[in-house]
């Protein structure tokens, strides 16, 4: 209760954070942007589509992760999830 | 080749494996929880099932034949994980908060508990899962075939139904948890879920590296069309089948119960967020380097669906083609387990049962209905495996594995948004919905669903060709003339879109009910209210015994009890019922929910209550009135736990007091024992000198000075009184001035000569040096003094009597020990001495009232010191007063 | 011949006005201030009359009391007990071990001297 709007922030970049990621995933993997992946070229021997397309992926992945931890690690002693005030 | 015992042996290993695992786990978790098993490791395991044999045959076969367009299928779960806080949070929250048993349960929930809404959700399911069910048969059989040879599958297949059939009876079914979850097959799909990327890697590694040269050999000359497919890879079927499989994710039904129903803790949503799009990575970094090297490998027209498996054969590596071969087994069984439990529970919570309770006359007990639920769910299954059994029969077999888990991913595509205006926008109604799913999920049949079966169900191949009656607009996959689309784009685009203006419109024209409104504000709004209370029965009308029926039926004989009693005592109830209440009409609607869903318990409770609703405007004013009544009940809690903490604190108080009233008792009765004794003397005495004239002069002035030597007595043991009550009340603040410690000795020790000399005691100092300054108040201090010196004369029965005073310095503590040559106190009094009127060794025959070392203690504890009995190394007791060294 | 009377008690002043008293009232009077010692000289020597406070060192009254009233010879010894105490409870106990009369500190000296001349008498009896 004591630091509820901390809490309430943290939340909040959490989220934006979360969206932007997504934004960034849907703009890079969809048409038109994701046509990058067509350039004739090779990546170490490997087809730079099939590069380009799995290091989008791992790069959303990591970003996922790095979101995912801060969130974890406030939550666990704070005992039940938000029950309160999640933004919607 | 391997042997068809080998095979078999090794696959009834694994299954036998499969059931001690959900078996042990089942058992320990009744008992208790394993902690490992509830993590979002797990968790996200589960949710794994996504990845079925379509993903570890069929996804080989399209990159094959499509090139890279297979890991559109892995992008959409990708994107909506990585937004999970957008969507899937909330979804798990309004599943938890709701109770919520499935998808139809969820989409009937959220639309006024709509019966109708959820048979509609539960038909589409059924029927949109059967051809992906029937896919992992057939590639099953398929992975079978290729290793032991033959060529009828049908029978195979049977087999292999019934067995799963079995499995999926036996432990989804086997007892009926109020929130749906399946410890024990989370537990198993967990493994298999392990099992099948470890396969997947293995064959993958083995064919870069060992088959190929490494990955420059596996791409070397290979061209870009290879790669990318054929045609514009990055076109509309790009995003159509990335939207698909984003949408699959949330709403096949399977899926929906791993993420959201078995979900134990909210918070390993975000470790899934990431680990599960990493699985998925995982499982397909190597289909690429597969499905060329099997191209480059195996003869032309082997099938690319199944290089996984006859790479390793044509290599002749049994062992890794074995492995091959239970990862495909792993995906299908573990996908068909739960595709399997999430249906049944579907259908036998909202077709079977409501049909059931209306057959069954409402007011009779039937013992309980816990049977007839489980077996409705066990025939459900059966009938499941049956349909998909039967789906691959008529279909033949035939197609390319990715082509059927489109269609499924199509029609379950039709709840999306049902769904996602149900959570997100509160003016979607129930008309809209159910408009949008019959609207969405004809169009799927007609553009996508019929037209697989080629012309042998329903559908001929003339009407798919031509349009029914040769109207060529209407033709299944080129509706209205809409004919440049690709199939799959076409149908999603029609059925789909359809689905959501339609959805949107008749929303919009219709005006939802009471209750619709309210859940409508409970879902839209979960994360402001945790517990969903919508109950509208009135509360009147509903008996309480008709309640307890119902839950008896539902629930079995004494969980139903045992809630009721709960609730009884809730009330205040020591025995029978529990008012009907709201909250009590609520919480059971709510725990019914847990078993057969929200929409027909609501209906059952609802019938039993009289079927009287509140008005609408009640309503709203409940729903808007939710916030308010809980903020005011969490501030009631808080109210309440901290009167209840006043209340510790009251008990606490009056039991110190009850103790200390005792003691005063007990004071106040030696008090009077010590004033009575010198009383009787100087009564008995006075009497004497009153009654009798023929005394002696001699004795007459003894007398006298008896009585006056009592009356200085008592006059001195009232003094002593007041002055202990008034230090250890605290009352008389003692004045602290620093002082020398050797100095206060010596002071005493001049005024206590006279009867030190007299009682012949010899007294010898052992002084430290210099000034021990301590904050003390002299005159008390002498007194303490005084009095402990003059306990060791008067004590002191040594033939030489003799007292050692003694002064010292330890760490910042002052101590004046007073120690004596005639024994000490005996060790067993050394804490009772300092009780009131106790006194030290009675037979020493001395008069002193028991108060002096009780004042004494008093005073020194007033100055912050202390006074204590100590022990000497030759175990004669002394007593020492230690200060604090005050500063200089 | 003279009742002899002995006074248990720890008090040195309440001695002198008993011992003063009963002495007048012409009794032979001993004295014990210890409560073993009490119990040795009546064990040993039974008086006529014992006039046994409670509280006495090392062994109190009411425990002297239970052992005489163990042994035969002073199963019927005339007990008059004194306590400083005089709460009902004290009375109860003293009655209960077997004491025959119980007077309160502080007494009216007729009040003890009869009732010593009581028992005495009924010893005599």
């Amino acid at each position: 209760m004591v630091d509820n709007a901390d809490l309430q922030l943290a939340r909040r970049k959490i989220r934006d954070r979360s969206v932007a990621l997504l934004l960034v995933g849907v703009v890079l993997l969809m048409p038109p942007m994701v046509r990058i992946a067509q350039i004739d070229t090779t990546v170490f021997g490997l087809p730079f589509a099939l590069v380009y397309l799995f290091s989008v992926w791992g790069l959303l992945v990591v970003g996922g992760a790095m979101l995912a931890r801060p969130l974890r690690d406030g939550e666990k002693p704070a005992g039940p999830p938000d029950r309160d005030n999640a933004p919607n | 080749m391997l042997s068809v015992n080998i095979l078999l042996f090794v696959c009834l290993g694994y299954v036998a494996l499969l059931f001690v695992v959900a078996f042990i786990v089942d058992r320990r978790t009744r008992r208790k929880p394993i902690r490992w098993l509830h993590s979002s490791v797990i968790y996200t395991l589960s949710i794994s099932i996504y990845c079925t044999s379509w993903t570890f045959y069929g996804a080989v076969g399209s990159a094959a034949r499509n090139g890279l367009e297979f890991i559109t299928i892995y992008l959409g779960p990708t994107l909506v994980f990585i937004g999970w806080w957008w969507l899937l949070r909330k979804l798990v929250r309004i599943g938890r908060a709701h109770r919520i048993t499935s998808i139809a349960d969820l989409i009937s929930s959220r639309y006024g508990k709509s019966p109708s809404l959820a048979v509609l959700v539960t038909v589409i399911a059924v029927i949109a899962i059967t051809p992906y069910i029937a896919l992992q048969l057939q590639s099953v059989t398929n992975s079978y075939q290729v290793i032991v040879g033959g060529d009828d599958g049908t029978e195979t297949a049977f087999w292999i139904a019934a067995g799963m059939a079995l499995f999926t009876i036996l432990f989804g079914t086997r007892n009926l948890d109020a929130n749906e979850r399946h410890h024990g097959v989370v537990a198993a799909i967990a493994l298999e879920a392990i099992v099948k990327l470890l396969a997947l890697i293995a064959v993958g590694v083995f064919a870069t590296f060992i088959v190929a040269d490494g990955l420059h050999d596996v791409f070397e000359g290979v061209s870009a069309e290879t790669i990318q497919g054929a045609g514009d890879i990055f076109g509309p079927r790009w995003v159509t089948l990335t939207f698909l499989s984003a949408t699959a994710i949330i709403c096949l039904p399977r899926q929906f119960q791993v993420t959201v129903v078995e979900n134990i803790e909210e918070r390993h949503v975000a470790t899934a967020s990431w680990l599960f799009p990493l699985y998925m990575l995982g499982m397909t970094i190597f289909i690429v380097p597969i499905a060329l090297v099997g191209q480059s490998v195996m003869p032309a027209g082997s099938n690319p669906d199944l290089y996984v498996l006859t790479l390793p054969l044509a290599e002749n590596r049994n062992e890794l083609a074995m492995l091959a071969f239970l990862g495909g087994f792993s995906s299908a069984t573990s996908m068909v387990i739960v595709a399997a439990i999430a249906a049944s529970t579907m259908v036998s919570n909202h077709i079977v049962m409501p049909v059931a309770l209306r057959l069954l006359p409402s007011r009779a007990v039937s013992g309980d209905v816990r049977n007839l639920l489980l077996t409705s769910r066990r025939f459900s299954i059966a009938a499941i495996l049956g349909l998909g059994f039967l789906y691959f029969y008529l279909s033949g077999g035939s197609d390319a594995l990715a082509a059927i888990g489109l269609i499924a991913f199509v029609g379950v595509a039709q709840f999306l948004p049902s769904l996602i205006g149900g959570i997100f926008w509160r003016s979607a109604t129930r008309t809209g919905a159910i408009a949008g799913l019959v609207i969405g999920f004809a169009l799927w049949a007609y553009t996508l669903f019929l037209p697989s079966f080629d012309g042998h169900f329903i559908l001929s191949a003339n009407v798919i060709d031509h349009g029914p009656f040769g109207i060529s607009l209407l033709r299944p996959e080129a509706l209205f003339g809409l004919d440049h689309f690709d199939p799959l784009v076409h149908a999603v685009v029609w059925s789909v879109g359809m689905n959501a203006l339609c959805f949107v419109v008749f929303s919009s024209l219709s005006t939802p009910d009471g209750l619709e409104r309210l859940q409508a504000a409970l879902f839209v709004d979960v994360y402001k209210s945790t517990t969903g209370s919508a109950s509208n029965i009135s509360a009147e009308v509903a008996d309480s015994e008709d309640l307890f029926v119902l839950a008896q039926r539902i629930l079995g004989g004494n969980p139903a009890k045992k809630l009721f009693d709960e609730m009884a005592a809730s009330q205040g109830m020591e025995s029978g019922l529990p008012h009907p209440t709201d909250a009590v009409v609520a919480r059971l609607e709510r725990e019914l929910a847990g078993s057969i869903g929200a929409a027909s318990a609501h209906a059952m409770v609802t019938r039993i209550a009289g079927g009287q609703t509140v008005s609408i405007t009640e309503l709203i004013d409940i729903a808007d009135e939710t916030q308010q009544v809980l903020e005011t009940s969490r501030q009631l809690e808080e109210k309440s736990a901290e009167l209840e903490r006043t209340a510790q604190q009251l008990r606490v108080v009056n039991d110190r007091l009850r103790t200390l009233d005792a003691q005063k008792d007990e004071f106040l009765s030696q008090v009077s024992h010590e004033l009575r004794t010198p009383m009787t003397s100087i009564r008995s005495f006075s009497e004497i000198l009153m009654k009798d004239e023929q005394i002696e002069d001699k004795d007459r002035s003894r007398f006298v000075s008896i009585i006056h030597d009592e009356s200085l007595r008592l006059t001195r043991l009232l003094d002593e009184i007041l002055d202990i009550n008034r230090l250890e009340a605290g009352v008389s603040k003692l004045d602290l001035i620093q002082i020398d410690a050797n100095d206060a000795v010596h002071k005493a020790l001049d005024t206590i000569a006279g009867m030190t000399r007299s009682a012949g005691v010899k007294i010898r100092t052992d002084l430290e040096n210099g000034p021990l300054w301590i904050q003390a108040n002299d005159d008390r201090l002498r007194q303490v003094l005084i009095n402990v010196l003059s306990n060791a004369v008067k004590y002191n029965l040594a033939p030489l009597p003799e007292i050692l005073v003694r002064t010292s310095r330890i760490d910042t503590f002052i101590q004046i020990d007073i120690i004596d040559n005639g024994g000490g106190v005996p060790p067993e009094l050394s804490t009772s001495i300092f009780d009131k009127f106790a006194r030290g060794n009675r037979t020493g025959r001395n008069h002193g009232a028991g108060l002096g070392l009780p004042i004494s203690l008093a005073i020194m504890r007033a100055m912050k010191g202390n006074l204590t009995i100590e022990v000497t190394p030759e175990k004669t007791t002394f007593f020492r007063l230690s200060f604090e060294s005050a500063t200089t | 011949m003279t009742a002899r009377v002995l006074l248990a008690e720890d008090e040195e002043n309440i001695l002198t006005s008993l011992t003063f008293l009963l002495e007048r009232a012409g009794y032979d009077v001993s004295v014990e201030t210890e409560g073993p010692k009490v119990l040795r000289s009546a064990l040993d020597t039974p008086p006529d009359v014992l006039v046994l406070d409670v509280m006495l060192p090392d062994m109190d009254g009411y425990e002297i009391l239970r052992r005489l009233r163990a042994s035969p010879t002073t199963r019927s010894l005339p007990v008059l007990m004194l306590t400083a105490k005089g709460q009902r409870e004290d009375r109860e106990t003293a009655l209960r071990c077997g004491a025959d009369l119980f007077i309160t500190k502080p007494f009216a000296n007729s009040e003890i001297i009869s009732a010593i001349g009581q028992l005495a008498e009924k010893r005599v009896q």
